[in-house]
Parts: C-alpha cells; structure tokens; sequence
C-alpha cells in the first residue's frame, strides 16, 4: 500500500552491511508474516499438500482417466482391487510401464470376487501405460477443449486404486469427489464468511443497541444443535432435486449453520481494535469511519480473517462428508468424499475390497494438512510472536 | 491579558456503568466533576494527579473525543470560536487540524501497518490539507525533521523503532497540521529516563518555535515541574489546587498536594523529609465521599470537611486551593475579594 | 567484580543469559557477577533491554524457554539449613528448585494480577503454597496466611482472605502479593519493579512496608528499578546496569555523591528533580541500541560523551576498578576505561 510513497521521498542508499536489517526494518506486516510463516516447516508442507489437492480439484478431468459416471463400467473389472503398475513380468522387461489385463468377477459359491490374470499362449496380457492419452473429450475449467488425459492404456481400461461394486475406476472417482468436495466446503466457507462479515461488522463497529441486537440474533442461530438442524435442512430437499440443485443447496447449508461463530470473532476483533490507541489517534486527525475502516481496521484484519477461515475449512469438508456418509447429503452418482465413503461403510468392504478405503486417506490427509496450515498461519499472523522485545 | 485558547468553565463528564437493556439503572461515574481552567497561546499548563482522578478523561474532553456531560469548552483557534462538545464537519475539522493529542504508549498508538511516512501524513491526508502528493511529502519531511527524525527511516514501519524513537514519531504526527493547541497524556510516562529527558526537551524546543499551548497530563510531579508553566492538582475528578509551578512547588497549600510532593523520593538518601504519608487509597469515583471529597485521607481534616464543599480561597498571584483551611486562613489575613475560579 | 565474603547468602559469578530469538542470538546479560549478604538490600538500577529482570529471573530459574544460561555462569547459594547450591548449574527439574522457590527465594512483581489466578481467591493461593513447603493443616495454614495478611496492613484479612486478587485495588494487591511472597519467611526477596504500577502517594507505602518488613524478618532484597530515587531510599548497595552489563556498582551514598561511571552520571543528570526545577534536563544522547546491534567494546560507548575520543572504549571491554575520588567508597567500582586512564596519569 505504501510502495509509491517509498519511491517518491528520496531515500539515500543504505550501506550494503546494513541491508539485511533494512529488509527487516521495512518489511510489511505481510512481509514479516510470510518470513514467521516460512520457518513453520508442518505447516509449509500443510500448505503444499494442499496446493496438490487444489491441483487436483482445478484439473480432476485431466488427471483421471475416465469420467467415473455410469457409461464407463469396466463390467469385466467390478470391484477388481488396484493394478500393479509393472515393468517386468514372466515374459520379461519391457521401457514403458504396463499393468496386467485382469477379470473380477463375482463367486456365488466362494461369496467372494475372484481375480484372474487374463493370459495368452501362456503369457499375461499386457496393457501398456502412456502419458497424454487421448480419450474422452472434456472442457479444462470449463474454457479449454481437450481429449488429453494425463494417463491411459492402449487397450481397455486401467484401475490404478481398483473398481468399485458396479466396475467404476475408483481412481477417477477419487479426482472428480475431490472437487466436489472441496468445492462445497469452499463455498459454504465464503457463505459463511459473507454473512458473518455482514453481522459481525455491523455489530462490531456500530454497537450499542445494534450490537445487541445482532448478538439476541445469532445467539438463537448458535444455540440450535448443527446436527439435527443439518438433518432437518437436508431432508428438506426434494426427491426430485437434480444433483447440481442439492450441491448448491448443501453449501446453502454449510453457510446458513455456520457464521454465528465466525461473526462473534469478527465482532469481538472490531470491538477491541476499535479501542486500540492508534485508531483513537486516527479518529482525533479527522479521519472519517470509512477511512478508519478501509485504511486501520481492515488491513490488521484481512490476515486474521484468512487465517480463521482456512482453520474452518476442514470441518465444513467434514459436515459434508458426515452428511453424505448417513445419506442425508449428496448422493450417488455425484461424486463426494463423502459418497465414496459411504460406500465403504459395509462389513463386505472392510473384508474383501478393502481400496475402497483409499478415499478416506485422501479425505484424513486433506483435513490433516488443512489444519497444519491454519495452525501456522494462525502462529504466523500472531504480532506478538518475536515483533515487541 | 490575551484572550485564552482554551477556556474550561464546570465541565463534567459522567459515564453511566453496567446497566443497559433489562439490566437495570446505571450507576454514574464522575470521572470528571466540575473543573474550570483557561489555557493561553504558548502556555503549558500540567495536569497532575493520581490514577482516577479524572485527568485524561479532562484532555480528551478537550478535543471531543468523549461526550461532555455538561459545563462548557470553548476553543479560541484560526479567528474561530468553537464550542466543543457538538462539533461536526467542518468546524469538527477546524478542532482537528488545531487540536492535537499525543499519546502515552508509543507501540499502541502507532498503526503497525503503515510506514512512518504515513503515519505522519495521516492528518494531512484525512483532512484533505494538501494540494499534491509531493506537499503532503515536503510538509512530512519538515516536521520529521523538526522532529530530529532520520529522513532516511520514513519508509521504515514502526517496528524498527524503539520507545523514544517512536514518541518522536507520534509527535511528529500531532504537530503535521500546525496545531496551536496539543493534549499530551502521559507523553513520557512510558519511556527510559535517558530518553524522557530528551523527548521533554523536544516538546520544549517545539512549543517555544511553534508558540504551542499545551495540556499536558502526567502523573509524575518532577516531570510536571520542569515542563509546565501553570500546575492544576487533580483529586477525584476535581480540581483542588492550581498554581504557577513555582509557587505551587515552594508553597503548596492544598494537602493533597503536599501529599504527593511529600511522597516523591528524593534522589538523596540522607535528604530531610517532612513526609505526609497518606494511609489508604483514592475512593471509587462513582461514589465520592461527600463535603470535600479528600477529607477521607487529610491528615489535617477538621469537623467541617466532611460535611461541607470547600471554596477556593486565594494564596497568592494566581495561585488557587479549595480547602476548608486555606479558606479560613485567607479569610483571616486578607479578605477573600471573590476572584476564586468557581468549583 | 564481587567482594568474596564468607558471609555471602548468594553469590552471581559470570552470570550469561542468551536468548534465541527469530534474528538470531541475544545476548541479555552479560557476565555479571554480584554478592548479597543476608539482611541486606541491594537496589538493581537499569532501563528496558539492561538485563536487570532477567538476571534476576536466572536466579530463580524462571527464565522462558528461549533463554539460556551460559555454561560457565555460577549463582551460589547457602540455604537455610546450610547448604550450598549452584543454582545456575541444576538441572531445570530439579526437586531442590521447588524448595527453593517460595521457601528461600520469593518475588513480587510489577503487576499483581499476573501473580494470581483470577480463579482462586488470595487465600486458596497462600494456603497452597504454605502447604507446599511446610508441613501443616489448612486451618493452621489459614491462620499463618490472615495473620500474615494483617501484618503487611490489609484491612479486614479474615474479609480479604476469601477476595479474588481482581476485587483488590492496585495497592491492597501489592500487599497481597507481599503477603504471600513473605509468608514463607524466605531469605531472600526479589523486588522486580514493585512501585512502578503504583500512584507516588501508595509508592511510598509500599516502600515503608517493605522496609518494616525487612527490619522484622531480616530477609536480604534484590529491588529491582528503572528509578534511581526509588532505589537510593531503600537500598543499601546498588548495581548500575545498562544492556546487560554491570556498569557500577557501591554503595548508595557513594553511588549517588560520586558517580564514577559516565552512564551513571548521564542517568542521574536526566532525572527530573524537584529540588532543581529550573535547571535544564540533560538527556544521555542517542537512543538505547537494539539487543541485535549491541556495541562491541564498552557497551555504552555509542551514548558516552567521551567513547569517540578514546579509542579503547570501542574495542575492549572495560574491567571494573575502584573509585578514586577522594570521597568515594572504597568498595565502589565502576568499569570505565576512562578511569584506568585516569588512574595511570595519577601514578606516573
């Protein structure tokens, strides 16, 4: 905000000795947090994780081979565990990677599915593996026509972490609930984020009667239980709804039950820093509301706000997976973390198919590496941490 | 005599405490109770008393920065003659730009996240002052000069500034838009003494370049006495004695404030003292002890004082105490001629 | 620096605290070295950054995480029963520190609240602690707690006893705080800037306090301030620090009279004083420099009138040397490479 000024008063250079202690002396509040933040080396890797996982949600098309929806059934591969990716077998090496043809099927007599290698003349069938495939023709992020893949065989399909019940490649099925997912949680995030910078605002700088008001308000919203208020919501919805109409319902939802907490904290920040000396200083060289809003109060916030909201992040992705997971949420065939686990909760899966687990690493991982992140950030954004001495 | 910058006649400023909605009738703090001063162009006149006894809620009253309750504030600045209080626009811009304040703590009352540069040009920049970027930069650079601040340290944030450092700073910021008129609240209470001195003789040099009246507030007597041109002791939300330093210093009438001077250590070990040692604390300004509000801890209270307000009597040239024995006393050897400041 | 006495209740011998910090290692005090005879008081004069907190935290092993106590740093210490221990070398969980604390060294601080716990009233706290070190009942521990209470001066201590620290005034705290850093009858009581909070009027009976105190139960006080007035009341030998060095040490009359260290003399210079109003106030030039850029050499030769002219101030660290003025205490030293040079010129 300040880097225009900076040029325009004409500043002797300093002594290259002194540099590094310039740096500091005229690092930004920003600039210092990103330094705090660097040295936190979980949270740093929290952080990149993560940029996977928004990797992920951004190119899901691109990256899973197959779109997961009803028409690309590998009906001789239903609820096939993961293949192997291989270089060598029996018959020998081979520079390009390849993974086995394989049958899953299931036996009525050994109330199980059986696996089989498909052979030929002795040899197993090889299915060779290759970068870029063309395949299924997509829009990347909705602009780019595309039919590249980032991977595919050259001969039927390919189930890196298997297939479920109906023969769905289960690694596909992962990328596209990833987005769905996160998506959901973000924004219901944003939603509650809105509403309580609407309410904890208004209450936090105009106060008095308003503040009462607004906090009778959102008391009543925070003291009903989230749990059963969830269920009542989305059992709601109807039948009929198409699975886009419930998405945005749900994150309808997540926002509705959740600003009350983050809108007491907006609140409560306001209210203490509009007390601090230096907005007081700012009041008394005639600064207007609006300049002590945009130029004092919203700067020491902004960080503050990113902070509470990425520590929020993950138990919105657990409210929509708890959802989805007792069935009061998204339902097949969309596909969510939630509906994927879902599908694992029988006694059958944690017995004979037990890749159907892979979602929930994914889901643990995402959780964990959202909760180191807004740890650090939290750590980071702290100014007592090392400024005053 | 010029006419006062700032005159104060019986201001009040109550605050109502718990209470609110459904909860109740409020009790009433009197913070300040009824206090009347004048201030002259170029006069320092300190403000001095104990914690509760109203002495910054008076300064920021002053510069309308809580509500007055009642009794008036005039402000003599810029040929304009502004009642204090219920100013806006304007006229609240004109307060502003001549009425400053500098604060006690210097890490709380400078924004973290702006430059030096900034901070400094706040006030010209809110109020619209200047004309062109590079004015505002000339008029920030001329005061942090003033200011025996390091050009080189505008870009710098705050956080590279220790305490002295950043008093200058702020100070720099209160004297930007050429005020005639500056509240300082404990302006050097938080600072080394090594450094205090220096920031003392700062303010010095500025008030005698600039012609600056001040209220300067500070619960430190020594401090006071080397500052100030006029003392006004401060007991529970009144004022109980006001005098030229001097005199109040070599002939202090009010025993409040033989108290306090009594209770300050002197540098000397071996140094004779008359002590008056006050037993117990100030009472709770909500609910004052009644007739002079200090006769729970005088050492010298007689009959009448609980009972009965004290009025000022005169000691000398300007020099002012209410107090039931000053009162006789003065009654006694000349006869009071009613130029009292009324209480 | 020290004055070996066999006498000695606690002995600081090359006392190095250093705290890490994000920019690196600070150094927070700087081989110090002090001796404290029982019954004695010994004021500790320094602005913010002198080290004259920490180092007495050191002494009670109380320093935060990212501080540390240099290896070759010694604090002996005769306990009550009559034997010696190095503080400064104990392992931090040491049983003996528990002893040690509150049963032989006690502190009071600045700011009462931070020494007790909003939740509990004065009384659990002093009960607790008088359980702690000594073997007695909860009603004899209560009776031990009012009877101190009364005598530090709170009014009504069968009322206060059941108060919470919060729903005391400032000064009624601070007795409180006394009271319970006092009840164990420890023999020594670190004073960390006990007045500072305080109006002059409660200031100065909290001195008397103490003072009565001492008188009674004959503890030796380390009293802690930035206020050279505060300490030249109460003290009765006084060590100047300034960025974590001592700069001088004596006794108080001399301290105040003589003033051998420039530092010392620029300190008392700035004070204000009422006795000499009109006199101009003469400030020690320059700004205290930060703990990341501490000078090498005489770590006040940035601010010394005379550090420019004499090259040594900026290269050697001075050792301390006795005061020659005519007038001064024999036991008066100061590190000041002008007074060696000084010395010299006399002998040649």
């Amino acid at each position: 905000m300040t880097e225009t000024s900076v040029t325009e008063v004409t500043v002797p250079q300093t002594k290259p000795s002194n540099r590094r202690q310039e740096d500091y002396y005229t690092a930004s509040q920003w600039q210092l947090f990103w330094t705090r933040f660097q040295r936190n080396r979980l949270a740093t890797v929290g952080g990149v994780v993560l940029s996977g996982f928004i990797l992920i949600a951004l190119f899901a098309e691109f990256i899973a081979p197959y779109s997961g929806q009803a028409d690309t059934h590998d009906t001789a591969y239903t609820a096939g565990p993961p293949q192997v990716i291989r270089f060598c077998d029996r018959a020998g090496c081979q520079i390009w990677p390849f993974v086995h043809e394989m049958t899953s099927s299931y036996s009525v007599s050994k109330k199980g599915y059986e696996v089989e290698t498909v052979e030929e003349k002795g040899q197993p069938v090889r299915r060779s593996l290759q970068l870029f495939y063309p395949a299924s023709s997509y829009r990347l992020l909705g602009l780019i026509e595309s039919d590249r893949h980032l991977f595919g065989v050259n001969r039927g399909q390919v189930h890196l972490f298997g297939t479920d019940s109906s023969g769905l490649d289960l690694f596909s099925r992962v990328m596209f609930a990833t987005r769905t997912s996160l998506s959901i949680a973000f924004l219901g995030v944003m939603l509650s984020f809105v509403l309580s910078l609407i309410f904890g605002g208004v209450a936090g700088y105009i106060g008095g009667w308003v503040d009462t008001a607004i906090q009778a308000f959102t008391d009543l919203v925070r003291v009903i239980p989230p749990i059963p208020l969830y269920m009542a919501l989305t059992a709601m919805f109807p039948r009929d709804w198409t699975n886009t109409q419930v998405y945005f319902a749900m994150t309808l939802v997540l926002g509705l039950v959740n600003w009350p907490t983050l809108a007491r904290r907006i609140r409560s920040y306001l209210l203490a820093t509009r007390e601090e000396e230096y907005v007081q200083a700012a009041k008394l060289s005639g600064a207007s509301g609006w300049r002590i809003v945009t130029r004092h109060l919203l700067p020491g916030f902004a960080s503050y706000i990113i902070v509470e909201l990425v520590i929020n992040f993950p138990y919105r992705i657990l409210d929509e997976t708890a959802l989805s997971i007792v069935g009061l949420g998204l339902r097949r065939p969309t596909m969510s973390w939630g509906v994927l686990l879902q599908e694992m909760t029988t006694v059958q899966a944690i017995q004979l198919t037990p890749w159907f687990f892979i979602p929930l690493i994914f889901f643990v991982v995402a959780v964990l590496s959202f909760t180191l992140l807004g740890d650090g950030l939290r750590d980071a954004a702290d100014p007592y941490a090392g400024l005053r001495r | 005599m010029t006419q006062p910058i700032v005159s104060v006649r019986n201001l009040k400023v109550h605050y109502p405490i718990g209470g609110g909605f459904l909860k109740g009738k409020p009790q009433i703090l009197k913070a300040v109770d009824g206090v009347s001063f004048e201030i002259y162009p170029g006069q320092i006149l300190g403000l001095v008393g104990e914690s509760g006894s109203g002495k910054t809620t008076v300064g920021r009253a002053l510069l309308q920065a809580t509500p007055i309750t009642s009794g008036s504030v005039t402000l003599q600045v810029a040929d304009t003659t502004l009642q204090v209080g219920q100013l806006r626009g304007d006229r609240l811009n004109i307060l502003r730009r001549h009425g400053q304040m500098i604060f006690q703590d210097p890490y709380g009352s400078l924004s973290p996240r702006m430059t030096v540069r900034d901070i400094i040009a706040e006030p010209l920049e809110a109020m619209n002052l200047t004309q062109t970027r590079e004015e505002t930069n000339r008029r920030v650079c001329d005061v942090a000069e003033k200011c025996r601040l390091n050009l080189e340290h505008l870009r710098r944030f705050p956080h590279a500034f220790s305490g002295g450092q950043r008093q200058r700073i702020a100070i720099a910021r209160a004297l930007v838009s050429n005020p005639s008129f500056l509240v300082a609240d404990e302006a050097v209470a938080a600072l080394d003494v090594s450094i205090q001195a220096s920031v003392l003789n700062l303010l010095k040099d500025l008030q005698q370049d600039m012609n600056l009246a001040f209220l300067f507030i500070s619960h430190d007597l020594s401090v006071i006495a080397h500052f100030c041109d006029v003392v006004a002791v401060m007991y529970l939300g009144e004022i109980v004695e006001i005098a030229p330093t001097h005199q109040l210093f070599a002939r202090p009438a009010h025993p409040y404030t033989q108290a306090l001077l009594s209770a300050i250590p002197p540098l000397d070990p071996d140094a004779p003292r008359d002590r008056v040692r006050l037993s117990g604390e100030i009472p709770s300004p909500v609910t004052p002890p009644s007739g002079c509000r200090f006769h729970t801890r005088c050492p010298v209270a007689q009959p009448i004082c609980p009972s009965q307000k004290p009025k000022w009597g005169q000691i000398g040239d300007r020099h002012e105490a209410a107090c039931h024995l000053v009162e006789s006393e003065a009654l006694a050897s000349h006869s009071s001629d009613g130029q009292g400041v009324e209480a | 620096m020290i004055l070996m006495a066999e006498s000695s209740l606690l002995m600081v011998s090359n006392l190095s605290v250093r705290f890490r910090t994000d920019e690196g290692l600070v150094t927070a005090v700087d081989d110090l070295s002090f001796a404290l005879q029982p019954g004695q008081t010994l004021g500790i004069v320094g602005e913010s950054g002198s080290g004259k907190s920490v180092s007495t935290k050191a002494l009670m092993r109380l320093l935060p995480d990212y501080a540390a106590i240099a290896p070759e740093s010694h604090i002996y210490y005769q306990t009550k029963k009559g034997d010696y221990l190095d503080i400064a070398q104990m392992d931090a969980n040491h049983k003996a520190l528990n002893q040690l604390r509150g049963g032989e060294i006690a502190m009071i601080f600045q700011e009462p609240s931070a020494a007790f716990s909003p939740l509990y009233t004065i009384g659990n706290q002093m009960i607790e602690g008088i359980q702690l070190h000594r073997q007695v009942g909860r009603r004899q521990a209560r009776k031990l707690a009012i009877e101190m209470l009364d005598r530090v001066g709170m009014t009504n201590p069968e009322l206060r006893i059941d108060q919470h620290a919060f729903e005391l005034s400032g000064g009624m705290r601070q007795r409180a705080m006394i009271a319970s850093a006092l009840v164990m009858r420890p023999a020594v009581l670190i004073a960390d800037e006990p007045t500072t909070a305080l109006d002059v009027t409660i200031q100065a009976q909290i001195l008397d306090l103490l003072q009565e105190l001492q008188q009674e139960f004959g503890m030796a006080i380390i009293f802690i301030s930035h206020d050279l007035a505060v300490i030249s009341q109460i003290a009765d030998d006084v060590l100047v620090m300034y960025l974590g060095k001592e700069m001088e040490t004596g006794p108080v009359r001399s301290i105040i009279r003589h003033p051998q260290h420039p530092y010392t003399q620029g300190l008392i210079n700035a004070i204000p004083r009422l006795e000499a109003i009109d006199q101009p106030l003469v400030p020690i030039p320059g700004d205290i420099p930060s703990p990341l850029e501490r000078p090498t050499g005489c770590v006040f030769h940035t601010r010394c009138p005379h550090g420019a002219a004499h090259p040594p101030c900026r290269t050697s660290v001075p050792d301390p040397v006795a005061a020659t003025t005519g007038d001064a205490h024999p036991n008066h030293l100061a590190a000041c490479h002008l007074l060696v040079t000084e010395q010299l010129e006399k002998m040649v």
